[in-house]
C-alpha cells in the first residue's frame, strides 16, 4: 500500500447497478455468434451415438457433394496436425493421461464425441451434409458406472491403459487409525454428488478469422490468456500468431474454463480453408459435449466423542473424470480435499481419491469445483452427528467450529485460514431464520402428524478461493501459477483504461473495476473504460475462475492504481514546486498539505504528463502502471445457511419454505453485484439438491440432452431469499476481499437436503440421495431403496428422476 | 432393453417352424418396413416409424445368425441406421417354439434392442412408447403369419411384387414396389424420394445399377414413400400390455427393420 | 440444431390452408403457435415435406359464443384463453389449467388447438377437453367433421385428425352454473410437463355432489377420463373422506409411463393423491 491518503470511499461499497447490463441483456453486443465476418463458413459437427466403439470407416463423399459444402473432414483427415487436447494438472506423477484428440480418429468414448465435420456456406448446408456423412462404428462395451469400472476384469475404457482408475491421490494428517479406534460415535455414510451439466445461458461459440499467417480466434470462453497458449502448444503455431479474443461471454461457472476440440478444429480449418469459420453450438449438442460437473461417490467415516466432539474424518473418493482427462480434470475432486474438514477442528482426517474414466462426457470444473462435494460431505455429516447425539445441529457445529479468536488456524488439512467469524455469520442467520420459531412449527406438525411435515437444515461452511497462490498451485502439480495482471492507462483527457486479466463473462467486472479505479484514482466512475478479454489488449492474465478475480485481478488493479498515484504525485509535486512528502493526494487532487487551494487535479497531471513541456528530470512522460498480484493463501469465504423445507409427505414433494443465506464475503466492492452473484449461487446449489442430474442409460446415452428433461429452476420456483453478511476482511491481501463467486452454490445443496432429511427423520429416513425429486423422497419414506442406489441392473428406469450418473447408470 | 413376448398359435410346432424360418414371412409382420434387397442369407431394407409429427426411417440389414431346429430357436440379428441422422439400432431376436400338449404352439420372443442417437436421447422414452407397440404389433401379425396356410414363397394374401427378392438382389428393390391391393396410398411414387426438398444431388437414388458384388447390398434410398408405422394404425388407445419392459421401443423397430420385406398395409 | 429443408406455405384462408394440406400430402405439418413442432423440427425429429403456417388465419384467432358452447379457434393462444371473459365466465377450468401450462413466452405464441392437435399426454390441455366433453372441428378439402375429444386422442402423440383434415377450433360446452373447478397439477419446475395433472370439475348441491368430471394427464398414452372416480362420487357426500376413497379408484385402466421424471408405480399413487385434492378444492371442501 501507499501513502495515499485515503479518500472518501464513494464508490467502492456502493451498489451501483451494473453498467454492462443493458447490452448484455438486450443482446445488442458482441457475442460470439452474432459476429460474421465477410466469407464466413459454417461448421457442424458429426457426433457419436455410441457410448464406446471403434470407427471402421467414415464416408463423406455424398456429404462432400452436397450444394453449399466447402469441405468435409473426419478425425482421421486431422490426425497428423490436431495433436491432443492438454491436461494441465497431471496429479500424480503415475497419472495414467491418455491422448484426447480432437476429432476422435480410430475410436470414439462418449456420446457427442466429435467424429467429423462439415464446413458449408451456411449452417443448413452444414447440417443438412452432417446427415449424408455414413460412420461405420463397431460397438463396444460401455462403462457408466464408476464402482464397476474400477471392479477386476471391468471393461475398459482406454484399452491400451490396461486399467480404469487414472490415479490415486492421497492426503493424510493426524493418527486417523487412533482417532477410529474405540470412538464412542462413528458414522459411516455414502452419498453420490450427481453429474451436473453446466448449463451456461450462452452456448459455446468459436469464430476463427485468418488474416495470412495469423489468426484471431472468437470464443466464448472464460480463459482467452490460457487458451492462447493452449492453442499454440497443441496446434504447433506460434503463440505470437494467435489472438484469442473472448467477447461478451454469457456464463461459464467453469464449463468455459477448457480447451475445447471445437476451438481447436476451428483453428485448424481456418488455416487449412485460409476463410473465416464459426462454429455455435445448439442446447442439445451443449448438453452432450460441454464438460459436466461434479459426479463423485463418496464414503466417508466420521468418528467423534458423545459431546459431539469431532475426532477424524475418512473420505474415500471415486471421481468420475469421464473418457478423457481435460484441462484440469484430475485436479477438480482434489481441490476438495482441502476442504472436507470444513470450518472444524479435529485430530486426523485421510482424504483418498481415485479418478476413474468411464464413457461418458469428460467432467471438469463446475461452479466450486471440488469445494461443493466437500462442503456436502461434511455439512451432511454435522447434521447427522447431531441426529445420533440427539443434539441441535447449530450445537453440535458450535462444539467444533474454529473460534474467532483462533484465527489465524491451521487446518488438519493443511491450509492456514487466516480469518473468519463463525459466530458471527451463525448468530446473525439464527435471527434472520427466526430458528426457535420454526422449530416450534416443526414440532407442531410432528405432534399434529401434518402430512407436510417441516424440516431445517443447516450448512455453516468454508472454501478456499482467490485461486490462487502460485506456490500452492506448483505444489499441487499445477501446470500454471494463479497471479493476475492489470494496467492502468491515465488518457491525456484524463480518462482512464484500465486492462485486466480477469475475464468477465457475466460478473459485472466492468463496473466493480471502475469503482475501485474511480476510488483509487479519484476519477469519476463514468471516466474509467474497463478492457478485457482480448489477449492483443489485455497481453497477461489468468482469467476467471475459482471466485479469484477480485480476490486477485481485483487486488492487482488496486495496486496498478497506487502506482499511477505514485507517478502522478512525483509530477505533481514538481508542478507545485513542493516535496513529494508534502503532497496529500484526497478526491482526485494532489494538495500541499496546508494549502488546499493550490493543488493540481490527476487530470492535469496527466496532460502534463502527455505535453511533456515541463517534467522533472529522469521522469518519463507517462503514468500508464501495471502490476501482477500473487497472493500468499487463499481467501476463506464463509458463512450459515439455514433452509426451512416442507416436504409433502403424500407426494414426496420439496417446497422451501424459508432460506436465509448469512455471508461473510470480506470487504465488498459492490454489493449489489454480490447480493447478485449470491443469488445465482443459491439458485444453481439449490438446483442439485433439488432438480439437476446428468442421467445416463446403461448403454451409455445422455437422456437429459434437452432443458424438458434436464430441469434447472427459474424464480417461479425459488423462495425469496434472506441475504445479509457479516464482514471479516481478509488478511491476505490489501483490500480484504474474499471472492463470492461460488460461496452460494457451495453452501446450499447440503443446506436443503439437510432440510428434507431433518423433516423426515421421525420417519425413519436418514438420506435422500440428490436431487431429491419428489420420487425418491416418497420412496425414502416408504424405506423403499433409491434406484439410483441399487445395484446396476436393478432398478426400472426412470423411477425418481434420476438413474444416478456417480451411481452409473442403472 | 430387452422385450418379451409371448402368444400361441394353433398350429403344430413343424409348421410354425417353417414359417419362422422364412425371413421374407417374418419380415412382413414388422409394421413400417420395406425390404429392398436380398443378398444371401442377408435382407436389407427400411423401416420408418412415425408418430405425430415424428419421423425416424432407418436402413439397415437382418439376417438369421442360428436356427436350431433342436430347440426351435431361430436367432436373427439386425443393425440399422437412421436414414438421415447418425443414430443406429440393432437388435436380436430370438424366437423359440413350444409344442403344446392340444397340438398348438406357444411362441416366445425375446428381443433385446439397442439404438443410439436422438431417440435414444430424451428423458421421456418416445421409444418405449412407440417400440413396444411396435413390437406387439409385429407379434400379432407374426401370430397371424402363423395361422395362415403355409406358403413358402409369398403368402398367398400379398402377392408380392418383388421377384427380385432371392435372385437379383438389389434391383428391384428401388422402383416402388408398388402396394399391394389395399393400400390406398397416393401416387407417391414419383416423389423424388424422402430426403426431397433438399433435391441437390445426393444419392443417386434410380439409377438401376446392377447389384453390387459386395458382400453387402448397397442400401439405396427407395424412393417410395414406404409406409410408415403410424400409431394411428394401431386402433384405439394402447391395447398394447405394458408387459414389455418400456424403453428402447424404437429399437425394436430397427430390428424388425432389417428383415422386413413387404409392405404390410394399414 | 436447425431444421431440415420443407416447403413453406402460407395460406391467406381457410380453405386455402386446407387445400394446401391436401395437395402436400401425408407428411405436411401444421403450423399453428408453434411451441411443440418447431423444437420437433429443430431438433430433425420431424421432417414434414411441408409446413402450413396458419399466421394469417386471423379469422382462427377468435373465441367466440356459441350459445351453450364457446369456440375456440384454432389459432386463439393460451394467453388470450387465460383473459378471454368467454372462457374465465364459462370454462374456468380451462382458465385454470392453462394458467399452469408452460412459461409466458411460450403462452403467448402456444395455441389450445395446437397443444391438443399434438395430442401430447403430458399436455395439460387434452384432459381438459376431455373433462369438458370439447368437440373438435376438423376441416378437410372433404368437408367438415366433429370428432369428440373422447374420440380424438388416439395414442402416444397420435390424434384422430387425418392428413389432410385441419383442426379449425374446439368448441367446448358451457359448464354452466354450481360447478367448482380445480386442475392440480404435479411437476417439478414451473415450466416443466406434468407428472401427473389432474383436471376436475365439480357440481355440488348443498353438501352433496350431483355431478363431477375428473380427467387424468400423462396417466397413459392419451389423456384418460377418470369415470371410476366420477361414478364413486356422484350423489354421494361431499367431504374429504368421500373424496379421498373416490380417489382410489382414480388410476384404474391406465398404463402410466415410466420414465425420467417417474415411474409407473409413483404416478399410479399419485393419481389418487392428486385426484382427491382436485375433487376437494373443485368442491371447495
Amino acid at each position: 500500500m501507499t501513502a495515499t491518503t485515503e479518500g472518501p470511499a464513494r464508490e467502492m461499497g456502493s451498489p451501483r447497478k451494473r453498467s454492462e447490463d443493458a447490452r448484455l441483456i438486450t443482446g445488442r453486443t458482441r457475442w460470439t455468434d452474432n459476429m460474421a465476418p465477410a466469407g464466413t463458413l459454417h461448421v457442424a459437427f458429426l457426433r457419436s451415438p455410441h457410448a464406446h466403439a471403434r470407427i471402421t470407416g467414415v464416408d463423406a463423399g455424398a456429404a462432400r457433394n452436397r450444394p453449399g459444402v466447402v469441405a468435409v473432414f473426419s478425425g482421421a483427415d486431422f490426425a497428423d496436425e490436431q495433436g491432443a487436447l492438454p491436461c494441465a494438472w497431471v496429479v500424480t506423477e503415475d497419472m495414467k493421461h491418455p491422448d484426447h484428440p480432437p476429432m476422435a480418429v480410430d475410436e470414439v468414448r462418449y456420446v457427442g464425441e466429435p467424429v467429423a465435420c462439415v464446413v458449408a456456406r451456411d449452417r443448413y448446408a452444414a447440417f443438412d451434409a452432417l446427415e449424408e456423412i455414413d460412420v461405420d462404428y463397431e460397438p463396444l462395451p460401455a462403462v457408466v458406472d464408476m464402482e464397476a469400472a474400477v471392479a477386476d476384469g471391468a471393461d475398459l475404457v482406454h484399452e491400451g491403459l490396461g486399467t480404469n482408475t487414472s490415479y490415486t491421490w492421497v492426503f493424510e494428517n493426524g493418527d486417523l487409525d487412533a482417532a477410529m479406534r474405540d470412538a464412542p460415535v462413528v458414522l459411516e455414510r455414502r452419498y453420490v454428488q450427481q453429474r451436473l451439466i453446466p448449463t451456461a445461458m450462452e452456448p459455446r461459440s468459436v469464430l476463427c478469422v485468418p488474416e495470412g499467417e495469423e489468426f484471431t480466434l472468437y470464443s466464448a470462453t472464460q480463459i482467452p490468456h490460457i487458451l492462447r497458449l493452449m492453442l499454440a502448444t497443441v496446434t504447433g503455431i506460434g503463440e505470437h500468431r494467435i489472438r484469442v479474443v473472448a467477447p461478451d461471454v454469457g456464463g461459464g461457472f467453469g464449463s468455459k474454463l477448457q480447451v475445447y476440440g471445437e476451438e481447436v478444429i476451428a483453428l485448424l480449418l481456418a488455416r487449412r480453408l485460409g476463410r473465416p469459420v464459426k462454429w455455435t453450438e445448439s442446447r442439445s449438442e451443449g448438453n452432450m459435449t460441454v464438460h459436466h460437473g461434479r459426479d463423485q461417490i463418496q464414503r466417508l467415516t466420521l468418528a467423534a466423542e458423545r459431546d459431539g466432539r469431532i475426532r477424524g474424518l475418512k473420505v474415500e473418493l471415486l471421481a468420475d473424470m469421464g473418457a478423457y482427462l481435460m484441462l484440469v480434470t484430475p485436479g477438480i475432486p482434489l481441490l476438495g480435499a482441502f476442504m472436507f474438514n470444513g470450518i472444524y477442528k479435529m485430530d486426523a482426517y485421510s482424504f483418498t481419491c481415485s479418478g476413474v474414466f468411464t464413457t461418458k462426457t469428460p467432467t471438469d470444473a463446475y461452479r466450486g469445483a471440488g469445494r461443493p462435494e466437500a462442503t456436502f460431505a461434511i455439512e451432511r455429516l454435522m447434521d447427522e452427528l447431531a441426529a445420533e447425539l440427539g443434539m441441535d445441529p447449530i450445537e453440535v457445529r458450535r462444539r467444533n467450529w474454529i473460534a474467532h479468536e483462533e484465527f489465524p488456524y491451521d487446518t488438519i488439512a493443511g491450509l492456514t485460514y487466516d480469518s473468519g467469524n463463525y459466530e458471527a455469520a451463525t448468530d446473525k442467520a439464527l435471527e434472520l431464520f427466526g430458528y426457535d420459531k420454526l422449530r416450534a412449527e416443526q414440532a407442531d406438525r410432528r405432534e399434529r402428524r401434518d402430512p407436510v411435515q417441516l424440516g431445517i437444515g443447516v450448512s455453516t461452511f468454508t472454501e478456499m478461493c482467490g485461486l490462487a497462490p502460485s506456490r500452492v498451485l506448483g505444489s499441487l502439480s499445477y501446470g500454471a501459477g494463479g497471479w493476475e495482471h492489470a494496467s492502468v492507462r491515465v488518457l491525456p483527457s484524463g480518462k482512464v483504461e484500465v486492462v485486466t486479466g480477469s475475464s468477465a463473462h457475466g460478473q459485472g467486472h466492468e463496473t466493480a473495476w471502475a469503482q475501485i479505479t474511480a476510488d483509487r484514482l479519484g476519477v469519476p466512475f463514468e471516466d474509467v473504460k474497463v478492457l478485457h478479454g482480448d489477449t492483443a489488449v489485455s497481453h497477461k492474465g489468468m482469467d476467471t475462475y475459482g471466485s479469484r478475480s477480485l480476490a486477485v485481478g481485483g487486488v492487482a488493479l488496486y495496486s496498478a492504481c497506487d502506482k499511477v498515484v505514485d507517478k502522478a504525485r512525483k509530477i505533481a509535486a514538481h508542478l507545485l514546486e513542493a516535496s513529494e512528502q508534502d503532497l496529500e493526494f484526497e478526491g482526485g487532487r494532489f494538495s500541499v498539505r496546508g494549502v488546499r487551494q493550490e493543488g493540481r487535479t490527476l487530470q492535469e497531471v496527466a496532460l502534463a504528463a502527455f505535453a511533456a513541456h515541463d517534467l522533472p528530470d529522469g521522469i518519463e512522460p507517462s503514468l500508464d502502471s501495471d502490476a501482477t498480484f500473487d497472493p500468499d493463501n487463499f481467501s476463506f469465504p464463509h458463512g450459515t445457511h439455514l433452509c426451512a423445507a416442507e416436504v409433502d409427505t403424500e407426494t414426496g414433494m420439496v417446497k422451501i419454505r424459508k432460506y436465509v443465506a448469512v455471508d461473510d464475503v470480506g470487504k465488498v466492492v459492490n454489493p449489489l453485484i454480490v447480493e447478485g452473484q449470491v443469488h445465482g449461487g443459491l439458485a444453481q446449489g439449490i438446483a442439485q439438491a433439488l432438480y439437476e442430474e446428468a442421467v445416463y442409460d446403461a448403454e451409455g446415452n445422455l437422456t437429459t440432452t434437452t432443458m424438458a428433461d434436464y430441469l434447472i429452476p427459474s424464480a417461479a420456483d425459488l423462495p425469496s431469499f434472506t441475504t445479509d453478511r457479516t464482514e471479516t476482511p481478509a488478511t491476505s491481501n490489501p483490500m480484504g476481499v474474499k471472492g463470492v463467486g461460488e460461496a452460494g452454490t457451495i453452501a446450499s445443496t447440503p443446506a436443503v437436503v439437510n432440510a428434507i432429511v431433518d423433516a423426515l427423520r421421525p420417519f425413519g429416513v436418514d438420506d435422500v440421495p440428490m436431487p431429491c425429486t419428489p420420487e425418491r423422497v416418497w420412496r425414502a419414506l416408504r424405506s423403499e431403496p433409491d434406484p439410483g442406489t441399487l445395484e446396476p441392473g436393478t432398478a426400472e428406469p426412470g423411477a425418481g428422476g434420476g438413474l444416478g450418473s456417480a451411481g452409473g447408470a442403472r | 432393453m430387452e422385450l418379451d413376448h409371448e402368444f400361441t398359435v394353433p398350429v403344430p410346432v413343424d409348421r410354425a417352424w417353417s414359417v419362422l424360418l422364412d425371413v421374407e414371412r417374418v419380415a412382413s409382420c414388422m409394421p413400417g418396413a420395406t425390404l429392398d434387397s436380398v443378398d444371401g442369407d442377408e435382407y436389407a431394407g427400411r423401416m420408418k416409424v412415425k408418430v405425430g409429427a415424428m419421423t425416424i426411417t432407418y436402413r439397415g440389414t437382418a439376417r438369421i445368425v442360428s436356427a436350431d431346429e433342436s430347440s426351435r430357436t431361430v436367432t436373427m440379428e439386425a443393425a440399422a441406421k437412421e436414414a438421415r441422422g447418425s443414430g443406429t439400432a440393432s437388435a436380436t431376436v430370438q424366437a423359440k417354439l413350444h409344442p403344446q400338449d392340444d397340438g398348438t404352439t406357444r411362441v416366445t420372443v425375446r428381443t433385446k434392442l439397442n439404438v443410439t442417437g436422438r431417440p435414444a436421447q430424451f428423458g421421456r422414452n418416445i421409444l418405449s412408447e412407440v417400440g413396444s407397440k411396435i413390437i406387439a404389433r409385429f407379434a400379432k401379425a407374426l401370430a397371424a403369419e402363423l395361422e395362415s396356410p403355409a406358403e413358402p414363397e409369398a403368402p398367398a394374401a400379398e402377392p408380392e411384387p418383388e421377384p427380385a427378392s432371392a435372385a437379383a438382389p438389389v434391383q428391384e428393390a428401388m422402383p416402388e414396389p408398388e402396394s399391394p391391393a389395399e393400400e390406398a396410398k397416393p401416387e407417391k411414387a414419383a416423389e423424388p424420394e424422402p430426403a426431397k426438398a433438399e433435391v441437390a444431388q445426393p444419392v443417386p437414388a434410380a439409377p438401376p445399377q446392377p447389384p453390387a458384388p459386395s458382400e453387402r447390398p448397397p442400401l439405396r434410398l427407395a424412393r417410395d414413400d414406404d409406409d410408415a408405422i403410424d400409431l394411428l394404425e394401431v386402433a384405439g388407445p394402447s391395447l398394447v400390455k405394458r408387459a414389455v419392459p418400456a424403453a428402447g421401443g424404437l429399437v425394436v423397430l430397427l430390428l424388425v427393420i432389417r428383415w422386413l420385406v413387404r409392405r404390410r398395409r394399414r | 440444431m436447425i431444421p431440415a429443408t420443407f416447403d413453406y406455405v402460407r395460406p391467406a384462408s381457410v380453405d386455402d390452408a386446407v387445400r394446401a394440406l391436401a395437395d402436400a400430402g401425408e407428411d405436411a405439418k401444421v403450423l399453428a403457435g408453434g411451441q411443440s413442432l418447431m423444437p420437433l423440427l429443430r431438433m430433425r425429429l420431424a421432417y414434414p415435406d411441408a409446413l402450413i403456417d396458419l399466421d394469417r388465419l386471423d379469422g382462427l384467432r377468435e373465441i367466440r359464443d356459441a350459445g351453450d358452447a364457446v369456440v375456440i379457434g384454432a389459432m386463439a393462444t393460451h394467453h388470450q384463453v387465460i383473459g378471454d371473459p368467454l372462457v374465465r365466465e364459462h370454462l374456468p377450468l380451462m382458465a385454470r389449467a392453462t394458467e399452469t401450462v408452460a412459461d409466458p413466452a411460450v403462452r403467448h405464441r402456444g395455441t389450445f388447438c395446437g397443444s391438443l392437435a399434438h395430442a401430447d399426454p403430458a399436455g395439460d390441455l387434452p384432459a381438459v377437453a376431455l373433462a369438458l366433453d370439447a368437440v373438435l372441428l376438423a376441416r378437410s378439402v372433404r368437408g367438415e367433421r366433429e370428432i369428440p375429444a373422447a374420440e380424438f386422442f388416439v395414442d402416444w402423440m397420435t390424434s384422430a385428425l387425418e392428413p389432410d383434415e385441419l383442426l379449425v377450433g374446439v368448441r367446448v360446452p358451457k359448464l354452466g352454473a354450481g360447478w367448482g373447478v380445480h386442475y392440480e397439477k404435479f411437476h417439478r419446475t414451473a415450466q416443466a410437463w406434468a407428472i401427473v395433472g389432474v383436471a376436475c370439475a365439480v357440481r355440488r348441491s348443498g353438501d352433496t355432489v350431483e355431478d363431477a368430471r375428473v380427467a387424468l394427464t400423462n396417466m397413459g398414452p392419451v389423456p384418460v377420463r377418470a369415470s371410476g372416480v366420477e361414478d364413486a362420487v356422484r350423489g354421494r357426500a361431499a367431504t374429504r373422506e368421500a373424496f379421498q376413497a373416490a380417489a382410489g379408484h382414480a388410476a384404474e385402466g391406465t398404463e402410466p409411463p415410466t420414465d425420467l421424471h417417474g415411474s409407473a408405480e409413483y404416478r399410479t399413487h399419485l393419481a389418487s393423491v392428486l385426484t382427491a385434492r382436485a375433487l376437494s378444492a373443485a368442491a371447495d371442501v
